[in-house]
């Protein structure tokens, strides 16, 4: 499990998160954090093909 | 006399929706279908969407008709009224001109009836019996609800779990509207099973409402699956806002020099902004500046990007990096002003990409101090959403203070907060904190991030 790629936007009010970040997390691995996030049209065709799956 | 509403006659309401599609710089993306990599097709969607609603998310026709069914809904609580706020102005001792367009006098106090009578209009039309539907607060389901209710048709409501018990009174109103609503993680769908089967306290998410609510559609042949914000068709069904309001400030003779929203899943201000904006794009009005704001504690488009993102070494802007959450994280309270979490509509993102629209970030304090004010000149209690919108709109008008010019300002105002009153009254007996999460709470939480494998 990756971490959330919103913990920036809900920890930055309280510490400097992007030091942290960068204290604790190697470049390459924050690039696997924060990529792309999937446009909601996409997101709901991976739900329909979870569902149908569920259903088998 | 000063004027100080102005009413569109119920002849006059438009009767086509305005698409932005047809006329954006550049076409949006189109989305490829993860297994198949292929470009998405209506038949992909037909599962959970009727047939008219799918070409309404693809669809490059400038206008659509909004049809004599839902126009007749519509003309239930349609126009709304454009406000102009002399008090308010007085207020703050400012030379600017504010105007606001109110949608709280819809049956459901916000404008999300706009879309919600379409969607159930277009489903009815094709033969669906059923719909299912996700809701955080309420505020979508109840007007879905009400929606339903006009057309006759079945709803079912995930509600996510938290909302449902600390929030009734929306709940009883989608239940007086006949929907059934039920707290999500849910036994009714394996998804939700699942999740409680690892997590049986689990407050719930938006992302997992949405994933029963889908997952109940596809697994029934009359049954459909309706979201109330982010997707195309969703905002186009908005615009009839923004078209009543071009009407109504020609009757003002004023045209808005700055158009403030706020954006969660962004349809009530793209409602708003997204027919105004055409005339920027064409070179006719390009000094129009057209503000969203965003809650600080969820600031996806004006900060919530780890800081390297901004050099965009892959030709990407950071906004398009940050549009969704992982829907395994359960948030913190810690913003008690709504807009947390969702989904940014591709649209809006796309024309904030493109340098159209300017976004700023707005602490709950302040928000929460601005309906408050409003409530005292205006008279509106405003719903902590909009109210973002406020705050924003006050610095705009602070600032015509200082440099003596006269602007105009528009506010898309969403609607009222009957149902946040709670929230309020945090505010005013000094509990609404902006920098309150205990450190130790921090340091906890930082901890259990869990590691990336390599």
């Amino acid at each position: 499990m990756f971490p959330c790629r919103w913990l920036v936007g809900c920890w930055h009010m309280y510490i400097d998160i992007n030091t942290f970040l960068d204290e604790h997390y190697a470049k390459e691995e924050l690039d696997k954090v924060f990529v792309p996030p999937k446009p909601k049209v996409v997101s709901l065709v991976e739900m329909i093909e979870q569902a149908k799956k569920r259903a088998d | 006399m000063e004027q100080a509403m102005y009413f569109l006659e119920q002849k006059d309401m438009p009767t086509q929706w305005y698409n932005i599609q047809a006329d954006l710089p550049e076409p949006l993306p189109p989305y490829l279908h993860p297994m198949t990599k292929e470009p998405i097709g209506p038949e992909d969607l037909a599962p959970l969407f009727p047939m008219e609603l799918i070409k309404q998310e693809v669809s490059t026709e400038r206008w659509i008709d909004i049809p004599e069914e839902v126009q007749d809904i519509y003309r239930t609580w349609r126009p709304t009224v454009l406000h102009r706020a002399y008090r308010l102005e007085k207020a703050l001792d400012t030379p600017a001109k504010i105007f606001y367009k109110y949608e709280g006098t819809s049956q459901a106090g916000s404008h999300k009836p706009n879309t919600a009578v379409a969607q159930a209009y277009y489903n009815v039309k094709e033969g669906t019996k059923r719909i299912t539907t996700e809701t955080g607060a309420g505020q979508w389901g109840s007007a879905l609800a009400m929606g339903c209710s006009f057309f006759d048709v079945e709803l079912k409501v995930y509600m996510v779990r938290i909302s449902f018990d600390q929030k009734p009174y929306r709940r009883i109103l989608m239940e007086t509207w006949g929907a059934k609503c039920i707290a999500s993680p849910s036994t009714d769908t394996k998804g939700g099973q699942a999740m409680l089967e690892k997590w049986p306290d689990c407050p719930g998410s938006l992302g997992l409402a949405i994933s029963e609510a889908v997952e109940d559609a596809v697994s029934r042949d009359d049954t459909h699956y309706s979201l109330g914000s982010v997707l195309n068709h969703v905002l186009l069904h908005q615009t009839i806002i923004g078209e009543e309001t071009r009407k109504q400030m020609e009757m003002a003779d004023a045209y808005p020099d700055i158009i403030v929203g706020c954006v969660g899943g962004g349809s009530n201000f793209a409602g708003q902004f997204l027919p105004w904006i055409r005339d920027k794009i064409s070179g006719e009005k390009p000094d129009l500046r057209v503000i969203c704001v965003e809650p600080e504690s969820c600031p996806t488009m004006t900060r919530g990007v780890y800081a390297y993102d901004f050099g965009d070494t892959v030709g990407m802007a950071p906004i398009a990096k940050m549009h969704t959450l992982g829907h395994t994280f359960i948030p913190p309270p810690i913003h008690a002003g709504g807009l947390r979490y969702h989904g940014m509509a591709p649209i809006i993102s796309h024309l904030y990409q493109l340098g159209l629209i300017e976004a700023v970030a707005a602490h709950q304090t302040a928000i929460f101090d601005a309906g408050v004010k409003f409530a005292r000149t205006e008279g509106i209690v405003t719903g902590p959403e909009p109210c973002h919108n406020l705050k924003v709109a006050f610095d705009e008008a602070l600032k015509c203070k200082e440099t003596g010019e006269s602007k105009t300002i528009l506010i898309a105002h969403s609607g009222h907060g009957h149902f946040d009153l709670s929230a309020y009254d945090r505010y005013l007996s000094g509990e609404l904190k902006d920098f309150a999460y205990p450190e130790e709470e921090v340091k906890k939480a930082l901890e259990e991030l869990p590691e990336i494998p390599g």
